[in-house]
């Protein structure tokens, strides 16, 4: 039998993964058009392309001159998947292996840092409070109570119950509110790279199509 | 507040005829404010409502309030709105006078979101309220009316190019050089921004040269000539269809292979890349800007061009549904490298250009001219930092805000169409240099 936080996460995650199963379904049966016009380019090359060069820190405008913000961005977010790792990773092992503290600690404290300053910019920057709402903050502020929860985790050794119970709010709410980008993002970037890739403007080599397919 | 029988319109259209890719883009935006600066209204006025994310997040609100069980429960929580809190007004102004479709934002954006589309779909639901600005309507209904965005009658256009005819017999020094009309068989249909036979009728002749010195099988329709589609730029899917129908019905009734799309960026972004979706049908024929065929030209040594008739400075802006939306993005170098003597890059250029911010209809937008012109300021930095005395713009559109922010910024440059300068290094097939000297036609 599993401990009861253990079970209550799993019942919250089963819950995750059901609303976004859900909203995916419905998001598939709405109209959808489809393109009819011969392509410039190969759609899955813009598909890669987004995945791969548009990610770099000078793969877009916007990053290279954000690059702070972007790169916390991403440290965020890969202390996050890495804290998602170490959720699953706990229903196996009873304690913490030595090789994973350090390292851990060090991840989960970067994307702590990183998802702190981010907030600080939200509700310090003019032009993003305004684009912000109580679900920016909160999203950001129950992201970063899951890897604090999880490095408490990694210190103590092991994964006491109030780190099941922060991971059931994190996944309760992570379908309900800006959170569920972390589906949709994965979703809009290969339609992004599709299209752009199609019309031959995003290429993996730097060489434009002049032709039409 | 507004009256409760737009409600139930926009209530509909968001039960109804929300696209998939819509739902899947405005669940996906984090609000990172990245895109703030890819925006070159933003740029000019540094104003939060210029901020791309903030000007969808009309759209993506309304859809928060009723497709997100959050936004139904606690609105103010995801910042949801209900139709009832809209002002048509601001969602007007912010879809319509503060956004030109450019798509610089949604090349940078972080997550990868074409706002360009989100603007778009937001409208098509002012389109359904009929508050669409009352110039931009009446040059989409001036088209779909008359078959022309500027209501040239037939006999007009017939007389203008029996006369443009008899200039380019005195240019070529040719007399059976010729501008065909409504040719059966021809290779290709070129076609027009109406712009051109009404005030720039030189462009017209530069391009008739270019066919004649590759001894091209080409023709012009007399009725169905007008490239352009503002009804892309209003959101209103049902005219486009109408619009663009006529350009498709004489490409395939005279029989053509190619459908030539005249340097005009939205032109050719409709007829190429939306009009086979608009019509639910593949074209038996291909959709080629002329820049494609006058590379062809220039590559074939159909064509052979001297660049020194080119002499002072270069520089080429890309116009966005050309460029970034269209991925017409090299042809137009490798044809100036080749027509001018000093081509220089402006930076950033090709998908990263600045929108010379008279896209999206701006410019038959009288309402919102004196913002068109302020936003154009990221455009004019970029032409003063090459030192450039001619801007090549692919795109008519382009040159006309262009030669306004010529004007009002003094910038002294002349603003040219690419085939206007190819035409002015043609090497005739007689072998004499072309004999014109004098640029045809715009001068700021």
């Amino acid at each position: 039998m599993l401990p009861f936080s253990q079970a209550l996460s799993l019942g919250a995650l089963l819950f995750c993964f059901i609303a976004l199963l859900y909203m995916l379904l419905q998001v598939r049966h709405l109209p959808h058009q489809r393109n009819l016009a011969p392509p410039r380019g190969r759609g899955w090359e813009g598909v890669v392309y987004a995945y791969t060069k548009a990610l770099l820190p000078w793969g877009k405008e916007s990053s290279t001159r954000h690059l702070v913000s972007y790169l916390a961005g991403v440290v965020f977010h890969l202390s996050t998947f890495f804290a998602l790792f170490l959720f699953f990773f706990s229903f196996w092992l009873k304690s913490v292996p030595t090789s994973l503290k350090a390292g851990g600690s060090l991840a989960l404290w970067a994307g702590l840092l990183c998802g702190f300053g981010l907030l600080l910019k939200r509700i310090f920057t003019p032009y993003l409070r305004s684009l912000s709402y109580p679900d920016d903050y909160f999203s950001n502020a129950i992201v970063e109570a899951f890897l604090l929860v999880c490095w408490l985790s990694l210190r103590e050794g092991e994964f006491p119950p109030y780190f099941y119970f922060i991971a059931v709010i994190f996944f309760l709410y992570l379908p309900l509110g800006k959170l569920r980008h972390a589906l949709f993002c994965l979703y809009a970037r290969a339609v992004w790279g599709g299209f752009f890739g199609r019309r031959g403007v995003l290429s993996l080599w730097g060489v434009k199509r002049t032709e039409e397919r | 507040m507004e009256a409760p029988a737009n409600h139930r319109l926009i209530l509909e259209h968001l039960k109804r005829k929300i696209p998939r890719r819509l739902a899947i883009l405005v669940n996906s935006c984090v609000h990172c404010g990245l895109c703030s600066d890819s925006c070159h209204y933003y740029l000019a006025e540094n104003k939060s409502r210029f901020i791309p994310a903030f000007r969808t997040d009309r759209l993506s609100s309304l859809f928060r309030r009723y497709h997100t069980w959050l936004g139904r429960l606690i609105p103010f929580w995801t910042g949801a709105r209900g139709v009832e809190e809209l002002s048509l007004k601001e969602f007007t102004d912010a879809v319509f006078g503060e956004c030109t479709m450019c798509g610089r934002c949604s090349i940078n954006c972080s997550v990868g979101l074409d706002i360009g589309f989100l603007i778009r779909e937001a409208r098509k639901i002012l389109v359904e309220l009929n508050q669409v600005p009352r110039s931009l309507q009446s040059t989409v209904d001036k088209a779909v009316t008359t078959g022309n965005n500027m209501a040239i009658k037939e006999e007009e256009l017939t007389g203008t190019i029996q006369w443009l005819e008899e200039e380019l017999q005195q240019e070529v020094g040719d007399p059976r050089a010729k501008i065909p009309l409504n040719k059966a068989g021809a290779r290709v249909l070129y076609t027009l921004n109406p712009r051109e036979p009404k005030f720039f009728p030189l462009s017209i002749i530069a391009i008739a040269k270019i066919f004649y010195a590759a001894g091209e099988n080409w023709t012009l329709s007399s009725t169905n000539f007008d490239a352009t589609n503002y009804a892309y730029y209003s959101g209103d899917d049902q005219a486009a269809r109408i619009i663009a129908r006529r350009l498709v019905d004489e490409a395939e009734k005279l029989g053509v292979n190619i459908l030539a799309v005249t340097e005009c960026g939205h032109a050719y972004r409709s007829i190429r890349w939306e009009s086979p979706n608009w019509l639910g049908k593949r074209f038996g024929f291909k959709v080629k800007s002329i820049l494609e065929l006058i590379a062809d030209y220039l590559s074939e040594g159909r064509i052979r061009v001297d660049p020194s008739a080119n002499s002072a400075p270069v520089t080429l802006h890309d116009p966005c549904n050309l460029v970034r939306y269209g991925g017409v993005v090299e042809v137009q170098r490798h044809i100036l490298r080749q027509a001018v003597s000093n081509f220089v890059e402006m930076h950033p250029n090709r998908e990263n250009n600045y929108c010379c911010g008279g896209g999206g209809g701006l410019l038959s937008m009288s309402e919102y001219a004196e913002l068109r012109l302020k936003a154009g300021k990221a455009k004019v930095e970029q032409i003063r930092q090459t030192g450039a005395k001619v801007v090549a713009a692919p795109c008519h559109n382009c040159i006309d805000q262009l030669m306004e922010l010529n004007k009002k910024y003094k910038l002294g440059i002349e603003a040219r169409t690419i085939g206007e300068i190819v035409a002015d290094a043609l090497i005739l097939p007689s072998g004499r240099v072309n004999p014109s000297t004098d640029s045809p036609s715009k001068k700021g």
